[in-house]
C-alpha cells in the first residue's frame, strides 16, 4: 500500500501519533511531527511511496518536534530529532517540512558507512547511472530535477550511494531540494511536478521540495551500475559542452564531494578507484538547460539498453 | 641550481596503496589518510631513481628527464622536475640527504 | 527490567530468535550506549554475522568503521604528542581510550573514544601546557569559572583543542582530583609505567594501574550516560589481563596499596553481575565484591543504556543521585553546592551530540 492511498486525517493521525512508516529506496523511515501542518504536502511529495508495516526493521525514526512553554506563541520553533539525538539547532517552525528532508540526509551521512556516500546528485537510464558531483550553487539540483522530468529515473538529488561490495548506485528517489531561482525555473519547465510551499528565509535561501514521479520511487529497490560522471557548471550564454576529465583528475574531484571518503580510508580508496574505471569522466558546461538534456539523452542512447 | 642535497628514495612503504591511471598514479597513504594523484614525470622520477640505486642531485634528475624529452628546454624541464619533486617530498616518496 | 542489549550481550547466540522490530530496537540501545560498533566485532567473533538482520548489519558495520577511522586518528595524534613532549625530555604516557588503542587491546574494537588522554608529573604541568601551546593546542574553554575549577580541584588541565587539526586533548596530572577523598599517588603510576613495544616514547599504564584507573573512572564520573559502555571496557580489560598468571593477586595488592580498593571492589561487583565478568572466587572474597552494596540501587539501573527502551522511572532519580555522588567523592560538599548551582545557570549551549556523529552540518 502506498501513502497516496491513506486519507489526509488518516496521513496526519499516523504523523502526529505513531509515526508514519515509508520505504525510501535504500532506508525505511519512520517519520513522526508534532507539526501537524506538514501533513498535506508530506503526503504529496511521498504520495508514490510505499508503506510498511508495523513489523519491519526501520533504519531512521525520525521526528520534528514543536516547542514546548512561552516561546510557542512568539515564535514557534520545530527541532529535529533521530532516535533522542538533535543534530540542528531548532528552526522557525514553518521549516518543518524541508527539515524533516535536511534531518533524514543527515541520518544517511552520519550512519551509513557501510556505503560510500558522494555529495552528488544521481539519475539513470536505460540501466546505467549518471553522477553529478558539485559544490552549492553550480546548478546541480535544477539539472537534476529536470532530468528527472524528462524521463531519467531519480536516484538522489544530494546523497548518491554506492556499495562498497560491488559498486552499484542504490537509490533513494526521495523528493528534490530545490532553491531560489531553480524553483521557478522547475515550475516552468515541469509543471505537472508537484512543488511544496516555498518556504523563506532558510539558510541556503528560498526552498521548496519536488515530488519524484511514480516511476522513479517504483524502480527504488534495484540497485544501477555507474556508467558517467558530469561536473556540471552553468555559465550563463555558455555552449553546451561536455568535455572528457581523465580518470586521475576524476577521482579526486569524486573525493573531494565524498560526505565520508576520509572516513572509509583503504574501502574508500578501492571504491572510488573502481568507480573511475567503471564511469566515465566530464567537465560538463550548460546554460540552456534543454539542450543540456538533450546532450545527456544522447549520452544514454550510445550506450544502448 | 639547488644547494648540496641529493635525491633518494624513501624505500618502499607497506603503508601505501596504488592505482595507475591514465593521468598518472594515485597513491593513497594508510598512515596519514593521504590521496594523492602523482603525474607520469613524478612516477618516471621515482622509477630512474630506483634505478639508479644510489642518491642523485635535481642537476642530474633534470637531465634524465632532458634526455627523454629533447624538445623541450633545460629550462623547462627544471620547472617540472622542481614541481614533481616538491609533490613527492610531501608524499614521502623521495628525501633529500646531504651529500 | 529488561535490557536487550545487555541480553544479547551475554547470549550473542540469541539474535537467531529476534524478530525486525527486536533488531531495531538492539541497533538503537546499542547506538545510545556507544556499543554499536563493539557488537559487530561481538557477532563477527562468535562466527554470526550471517544471522545478524542486513539492516542491522549495516548499521553496526557504520559504526565500526567510525571507530576504526578514530583509531588511525589517535595513533597519529600520539605520534605527534609524542614528538611534542620529547623537547622536554618527558615520555608520553597515554590513558584510557588512546592507551587502549596504541596498545592494541581488544577493549578498542569497534570502540569510539572523544579525547586523547595523557599523564604527566603534576611538578612539570606548567612546562608541558606551555609546549603545548607553542605546538597549537589551545584551552577549549573560555569560561573562566571553569577555568579555575579545574586548575584548583582538578586532576586534569581544561580540556585542550588543537588549532588545525581539531583534536581534542585532556591533560592529567593523576587520576583522581586532589580534593578527591581517596589519594592514589600519581607518582607510583608514572615510574610503573610501560614502554610499548616497537613504539618508543610512548608508554601506557601497566596493566593493574590501567584496569584501577579504569574502575575508579567508571565510579568517580558524574555523568551516566557512558557508563555502560565504561563497564564495557573494563569487563574486556580484566578478560584479557585476567588470562595472565599472577594478575589477579597483583591487582588486588595494588589497589590497596593506591588507596582504591573501593572502586575495585565495585568495578569487580557491577562487571561480574551485568556482564558475567570471570572473576575469581578468592579474589570476590579478598575485595568484597559479593557482598550486597548500598549504591546497588543506583548504580543497577544507572549501568542499564540510556534510551528511553530500558528505563524506568526510577532511572532518572538514580542517575541524578549518581551525578550528586561522582561530585560528592571529588569535593567537599560545601564546594559542591557552589558548583552545581553554577552549571545550572549556564547551561551548555549546545545539544549534545552522539560521539560518531560528523561535524554539525549546515541544514
Amino acid at each position: 500500500m502506498k501513502v497516496g492511498e491513506l486519507s489526509p486525517a488518516e496521513v496526519r493521525r499516523a504523523l502526529t501519533g505513531p509515526g508514519l512508516r515509508v520505504a525510501t529506496g535504500a532506508f525505511n523511515c519512520r517519520m513522526q511531527s508534532e507539526v501537524g501542518g506538514i501533513a498535506p504536502e508530506l503526503a504529496r511529495l511521498y504520495t508514490h511511496h510505499e508503506l510498511l508495516d508495523d513489523a519491519a526493521f526501520i533504519d531512521f525514526h525520525v521526528k520534528i518536534g514543536a516547542s514546548r512553554g512561552l516561546r510557542r506563541w512568539v515564535r514557534p520553533q520545530a527541532l529535529f530529532t533521530v532516535d533522542e539525538v538533535s543534530p540542528f539547532t531548532p528552526l522557525p517552525q514553518d521549516q518543518a517540512l524541508p527539515m524533516m528532508e535536511w534531518g533524514l540526509n543527515w541520518c544517511i551521512s552520519a550512519y551509513s558507512h557501510h556505503l560510500l556516500v558522494l555529495h552528488a546528485a544521481s539519475l539513470s537510464r536505460n540501466g546505467r547511472a549518471l553522477i553529478l558531483p558539485a559544490p552549492p550553487g553550480s546548478g546541480k539540483s535544477t539539472l537534476c530535477a529536470a532530468l528527472a522530468n524528462r524521463g531519467w529515473r531519480l536516484l538522489s538529488d544530494e546523497l548518491t550511494l554506492i556499495d562498497l561490495r560491488d559498486g552499484r548506485l542504490h537509490a533513494l528517489a526521495r523528493p528534490v531540494n530545490l532553491k531560489n531561482q531553480s524553483i521557478e525555473v522547475i515550475r516552468r519547465f515541469a509543471p505537472e511536478a508537484f512543488l511544496s510551499t516555498p518556504v523563506l528565509d532558510t539558510t541556503k535561501g528560498t526552498v521548496a521540495l519536488m515530488a519524484p514521479n511514480a516511476a522513479s520511487v517504483q524502480a527504488s529497490a534495484e540497485p544501477v551500475w555507474p556508467r558517467w560522471v558530469a561536473l556540471p557548471r552553468w555559465r550563463a550564454g555558455a555552449a553546451t559542452q561536455l568535455t572528457p576529465m581523465p580518470q586521475g583528475e576524476a577521482f579526486l574531484q569524486l573525493a573531494e564531494n565524498a560526505m565520508n571518503y576520509h572516513i572509509l580510508g583503504e574501502q574508500g580508496f578501492a571504491a572510488l578507484g573502481e568507480l573511475v574505471d567503471r564511469a566515465q569522466g566530464f567537465r560538463f558546461e550548460y546554460s540552456d538547460l534543454d539542450e543540456a538534456i538533450a546532450l545527456f539523452d544522447r549520452l544514454a542512447e550510445q550506450e544502448g539498453a | 641550481m639547488e644547494g648540496t642535497a641529493l635525491w633518494a628514495c624513501a624505500g618502499a612503504s607497506d603503508q601505501l596503496l596504488y592505482k595507475d591511471v591514465e593521468d598518472g598514479r594515485l597513491i593513497y597513504d594508510r598512515s596519514s589518510g593521504e590521496t594523492r594523484l602523482l603525474s607520469h614525470l613524478s612516477q618516471f622520477l621515482v622509477e630512474w631513481l630506483e634505478a639508479q640505486g644510489h642518491p642523485a642531485s635535481t642537476a642530474d634528475l633534470v637531465l634524465a628527464v632532458h634526455a627523454e624529452e629533447p624538445e623541450s628546454s633545460t629550462q623547462e624541464c627544471l620547472a617540472a622536475v622542481e614541481t614533481a619533486l616538491a609533490a613527492l617530498s610531501e608524499a614521502h616518496l623521495l628525501r633529500q640527504v646531504a651529500r | 527490567m529488561s535490557c536487550l542489549l545487555l541480553q544479547i550481550w551475554l547470549q550473542p547466540d540469541a539474535c537467531r530468535q529476534l524478530d525486525e522490530r527486536s533488531w531495531d530496537l538492539l541497533v538503537r540501545q546499542a547506538r545510545h550506549a556507544n556499543l554499536l560498533g563493539r557488537l559487530y566485532f561481538v557477532f563477527e567473533q562468535q562466527g554470526l554475522l550471517e544471522a545478524v538482520h542486513p539492516r542491522a548489519r549495516a548499521h553496526m558495520q557504520s559504526a565500526a568503521t567510525m571507530a576504526a577511522r578514530q583509531h588511525q586518528a589517535m595513533l597519529r595524534e600520539a605520534r605527534i604528542l609524542r614528538d611534542t613532549l620529547a623537547a622536554l625530555g618527558l615520555p608520553l604516557i597515554l590513558l584510557k581510550g588512546t592507551a587502549y588503542v596504541a596498545a592494541g587491546l581488544p577493549a578498542t574494537q569497534g570502540r569510539v573514544f572523544a579525547d586523547v588522554d595523557i599523564l604527566v608529573p603534576h611538578e612539570r604541568l606548567g612546562e608541558v601546557e606551555s609546549q603545548l601551546i607553542l605546538n597549537g593546542w589551545l584551552s577549549a574553554t573560555h569560561d573562566v569559572y571553569d577555568q579555575r575549577y579545574y586548575r584548583q580541584w582538578m586532576h586534569e588541565l581544561p580540556a585542550m583543542q588543537h588549532m588545525q587539526r581539531g583534536t581534542a586533548l585532556d591533560v592529567h596530572h593523576t587520576i583522581l582530583p586532589p580534593t578527591s577523598r581517596l589519594k592514589p599517588d600519581a607518582a607510583k603510576l608514572i615510574a610503573a609505567a610501560i614502554e610499548l613495544p616497537g613504539q618508543p616514547g610512548i608508554r601506557v599504564l601497566a596493566p593493574c594501574d590501567m584496569v584501577l584507573h579504569s574502575a575508579t573512572h567508571l565510579f568517580h564520573e558524574g555523568e551516566a550516560d557512558n557508563l555502560l559502555r565504561d563497564l564495557s571496557d573494563l569487563d574486556l580489560l580484566l578478560r584479557h589481563f585476567g588470562a595472565e598468571a599472577g594478575f589477579w593477586a597483583a591487582l588486588v595488592a595494588r589497589a590497596e596499596e593506591m588507596d582504591l580498593a573501593g572502586p575495585l571492589r565495585l568495578a569487580l561487583r557491577y562487571a561480574s553481575l551485568l556482564l558475567a565478568t570471570p572473576v575469581p572466587a578468592d579474589v570476590r572474597d579478598a575485595t568484597g565484591s559479593a557482598q550486597p552494596e548500598s549504591l546497588d540501587a543506583i548504580y543497577l539501573r544507572v549501568l542499564m543504556p540510556h534510551h528511553s527502551s530500558s528505563t524506568d522511572r526510577f532511572a532518572r532519580l538514580a542517575r541524578a543521585a549518581l551525578y550528586v555522588r561522582g561530585h560528592w567523592l571529588r569535593m567537599p560538599p560545601h564546594l559542591l553546592a557552589y558548583h552545581l548551582v553554577h552549571k545550572a545557570l549556564w547551561p551548555p549551549s549546545e545539544p549534545p551530540r552522539p560521539l560518531d556523529a560528523p561535524p554539525e552540518p549546515q541544514p
